[in-house]
């Protein structure tokens, strides 16, 4: 890992290059530290988001994606985790460099991030005010009057009304939607090249819910930031998202573009989210649930990790874990028996 | 109307701290009428002064004229001195105060800064060490406390002095070098527990989502302990050292007398020694009076450190 100043000036001539993407994820893998033993709980995950593009990771609840997002800004605790990678660089920055010096420059300036919990995620005791304007003195070095200026009309631009006055209010004074229009606002107050949004909208009302995802939309339209988005909610992939990551227990069974994916998915899981799925089930009628549950980090399994909920599950399904090898153009999947053939469980 | 509410209930405690505190002195064992005669025990001078002191009254109509002069500030003349009990102990109050804020300033700077020190390397060796010296400070008796730091400090190394008082007006620097054993004696335990409550809150807000919002914004570390973390992490010790100023203020009897400081522990101490039942009156009274007002102070305190308190929000 030799880049340091060289990097960095390598990359200022490699801008021009459209390939660079803005975040490369090169195999992730992350280890919790329990009392038992080390539990890998993210395994060998591999992505990269272009300029302006939006990925998104796509899974059940406790499948990694979460985890793998704290990882890549160092937001997991570093006493009770281990993470390893071949590289996690965002425009050409090594992330995991030791001390962390690029990672503190670069959260918050260069990746803004949304959290999941509106309610919990803001300090309680400053104003929403003082929380934006914060994040502009200190990465942009604004004076007060400057940055309270810039923070107003960030809430502005966020759709929060009278944000001249609502700005000197406290958290408490929001609700869950407007709180994470505020969240939004701090994100995005540096101008950040990369948005990360954690399932940004699953603690909030469903009306609510579709604002956000069009506040985020719009805003994405007009800044060209780059978004990483976690959801479980397929609709809003559809809607917004260029590229899906599918991941399930800690590792990526299938990367494929938007259209491709409601079209043609290729590995069974991914196939029982969509028919778990209200907009993507065939028959409206009734959802299909997938049968059995996530594995927990801990249970052993030799092969591939979704075999014992699988329809398609053959022998070999159980013995070796399936690489995740190219099927189509731009799509992969990690199944012993893609492309599939549905016809054929 | 909260405010109201909690209006009257100071004046109902009040209430029965008055009665309380004027029952106290028909508890104690003796005559008073026959201690204040001294020699000349005859009927005619027991008569006499119970007549002057209102002895010779039922107890409910003492107790009316006894809380009518102490609503105006007249809490009655000392037995012994022969001079009025509020003088006697506005004179001495000063002298505690000092002692019990210094005492204060000693533990919150202490027991704060360690406890936030702990949490931020919880679990790790510094941790551990600074744990072991909060049980120290829980555990070290104030008198032996005391008496060591008199034999050490003063005794062997002479650098500063063992008792005696100066009061701040005559001459500042002589004041605090007096007063620094005996506030770090009287604070040593409050430290302790300030410390374990600094500790175990400022984990708890340490691991909070808000922390992490602010780690994703780039915010530096010690930014996070000091602006976001601590402030939430001291409402509730800011409760705790509101009441415990209380204590220390009360709990100064014990350091005045080994440091022979002229403060209203010592007083009190000798009043109870001299069965000078006004004084003991007037400064249990005023204690406990101290202690509701500085109870409210804590509540008043709440507001500035959490907005939420401000207009009865959640």
């Amino acid at each position: 890992m030799d880049d340091t100043v060289a990097d960095e000036t390598a990359r200022g001539d490699m801008t021009g290059i459209a390939s660079e993407p803005v975040l490369r994820v090169d195999g992730l893998s992350v280890e919790f530290l329990t009392d038992p033993g080390p539990t890998r709980v993210v395994s060998d995950v591999s992505f990269a988001i272009g300029e302006g593009e939006t990925l998104s990771l796509v899974g059940e609840s406790g499948c990694g994606k979460s985890v793998t997002v704290m990882a890549i800004l160092g937001l997991l605790e570093a006493r009770r985790s281990r993470i390893a990678a071949r590289a996690v660089r965002f425009q050409g920055r090594d992330l995991l460099a030791p001390g962390g010096k690029a990672l503190r420059s670069v959260r918050g300036r260069g990746i803004g991030m949304i959290f999941q919990e509106p309610m919990t995620s803001l300090n309680p005791t400053m104003t929403v005010g003082e929380q934006i304007a914060e994040v502009l003195r200190f990465h942009l070095k604004l004076d007060r009057k400057a940055a309270r200026a810039r923070a107003i009309a960030l809430l502005d631009r966020v759709r929060i009304p009278r944000a001249a006055e609502r700005i000197d209010d406290y958290p408490f004074a929001f609700s869950g939607g407007m709180r994470q229009r505020v969240m939004i606002a701090m994100a995005l107050a540096c101008s950040p090249a990369l948005l990360i949004a954690d399932e940004p909208t699953t603690a909030l009302d469903v009306t609510v819910q579709a604002e956000i995802f069009d506040l985020l939309r719009e805003l994405q339209r007009e800044t060209k930031t780059a978004l990483l988005l976690i959801t479980h909610d397929l609709g809003a992939v559809a809607e917004m998202a260029d590229e899906v990551v599918v991941m399930y227990a800690g590792r990526i069974v299938e990367r494929s573009p938007i259209a491709e994916l409601f079209v043609r998915p290729e590995h069974p899981y991914t196939i029982g989210l969509l028919g778990a799925s209200p907009e993507w089930q065939s028959d409206k009628r009734r959802l299909t649930p997938i049968r059995g549950r996530v594995p927990l980090p801990g249970d052993r399994l030799d092969g591939c990790r979704f075999a014992p909920r699988c329809p398609f599950v053959v022998d070999r399904c159980n013995s070796e874990i399936p690489p995740l090898a190219e099927i189509g153009p731009l799509h992969e999947a990690a199944c012993w028996r893609a492309p599939l053939d549905p016809d054929q469980p | 109307m909260p405010f109201l509410s909690r209006l009257a209930g100071i004046v109902a405690t009040l209430f029965l701290l008055s009665i309380v505190v004027f029952c106290l002195q028909l508890l104690l064992p003796g005559d008073i009428a026959s201690i204040l005669a001294g020699e000349d025990r005859s009927p005619e001078t027991l008569a006499a002064i119970s007549e002057r002191f209102g002895l010779d009254q039922p107890i409910p109509v003492q107790y009316v004229r006894w809380l009518g002069n102490a609503l105006q500030g007249d809490l009655g003349m000392s037995m012994r001195f022969n001079q009025p009990v509020s003088t006697l102990v506005l004179s001495k109050l000063p002298v505690t105060f000092q002692l019990a804020t210094m005492a204060l300033i000693f533990a919150i700077l202490i027991g704060v800064t360690s406890g936030i020190i702990a949490a931020v390397f919880a679990g790790t060796a510094i941790d551990q060490t600074l744990g072991v010296f909060s049980i120290l400070g829980f555990s070290i008796p104030n008198f032996w406390l005391g008496i060591l730091l008199i034999m050490v400090v003063s005794v062997q190394w002479g650098l500063l002095p063992a008792s005696g008082y100066v009061s701040p007006f005559v001459d500042p620097w002589q004041s605090f070098r007096t007063m620094l054993m005996p506030a770090f004696v009287l604070g040593s335990q409050l430290a302790a527990v300030l410390m374990r409550h600094t500790r175990s809150a400022m984990i708890e807000v340490l691991h909070s989502d808000y922390v992490r919002t602010a780690h994703a914004k780039g915010m530096p570390r010690w930014r996070i302990i000091i602006k976001h973390a601590l402030r939430n992490a001291l409402v509730p010790v800011v409760t705790l050292g509101a009441l415990e100023f209380g204590q220390l203020l009360g709990g100064s009897v014990l350091t005045e007398w080994i440091f022979t400081i002229p403060g209203i522990g010592k007083l009190l101490v000798d009043a109870v020694f001299n069965r000078d039942y006004p004084i003991v009156q007037a400064v249990v009274l005023c204690s406990g009076a101290i202690y509701i007002t500085l109870n409210l102070l804590a509540d008043i305190a709440y507001v500035f450190l959490d907005p939420r308190t401000r207009r009865g929000a959640t």
